[in-house]
């Protein structure tokens, strides 16, 4: 007797050498990266304009970019936050923006949203890895 | 110090902007709410329906919190 029962279709893996990890470091350095090698154009842009967006914002608001440490255990974790942002923290350190302003309550915003973009991105660049392994469609 | 590029040495610092409170907490909840729409959901209605859930809470949560501060506080 036949199965009718539809079966789950991985979705379609990059070609070439693409594995977990790259389409990962992809989705991690360049915001949205990782569903745009699986060809999921609306999710990355919407991706990218979220996390550029929230980024740049954070920055307007005179947040702050930490920058490595090894005191504050906050410092720390805000240093990591920022790191997630991929090449965003990186050219944004290159340029020399996101001194941050302590004594502004805006600045003190900003910087929460430039933490929050790097997590967010963490999470997509996640996602994408999912999609990527077929867990997700 | 970091190294500087030419306009950011030229320009001194990003273009800084102000906003309020609640602008700053609509703008947090738009785009977090998007990424957790597509990221927490599968299939495009489903993740619509979760980033506008998503959104009302953080807005309604914002609002929340904000009077629960002035009863805490009314001064």
């Amino acid at each position: 007797m036949a199965h009718s029962e539809t079966v789950a279709r991985p979705a379609a893996r990059p070609s070439g050498a693409m594995t977990a990890a790259w389409v990962t470091v992809a989705g991690w350095l360049v915001p949205g990266l990782g569903y745009f090698l699986h060809k999921r154009w609306v999710r990355g842009s919407l991706i990218l304009l979220s996390v550029v967006g929230m980024f740049l914002l954070g920055l307007a608001l005179h947040g702050q970019i930490y920058s490595f440490n090894t005191g504050d255990p906050l410092d720390i974790l805000g240093w990591i936050g920022d790191v997630c942002a991929g090449l965003l923290y990186f050219i944004s350190r290159i340029a020399g923006v996101g001194a941050g302003n302590p004594s502004s309550v805006m600045g003190d915003y900003g910087t929460k949203f430039l933490i929050a973009a790097g997590l967010l991105n963490l999470l997509a660049a996640s996602d994408a890895r999912d999609v990527f392994l077929g867990k997700k469609k | 110090m970091p190294a500087t590029f030419f306009w950011a040495k030229r320009n001194d610092r990003f273009p800084v902007m102000s906003v309020s409170h609640l602008t700053a907490a609509v703008l947090f909840a738009l785009f977090a709410s998007i990424v957790f729409g597509i990221t927490m959901r599968e299939g495009v209605r489903e993740q619509v329906r979760y980033g506008l859930e998503a959104f009302a809470w953080f807005i309604g949560g914002t609002i929340a919190g904000g009077w629960l501060l002035y009863f805490l506080n009314p001064h």
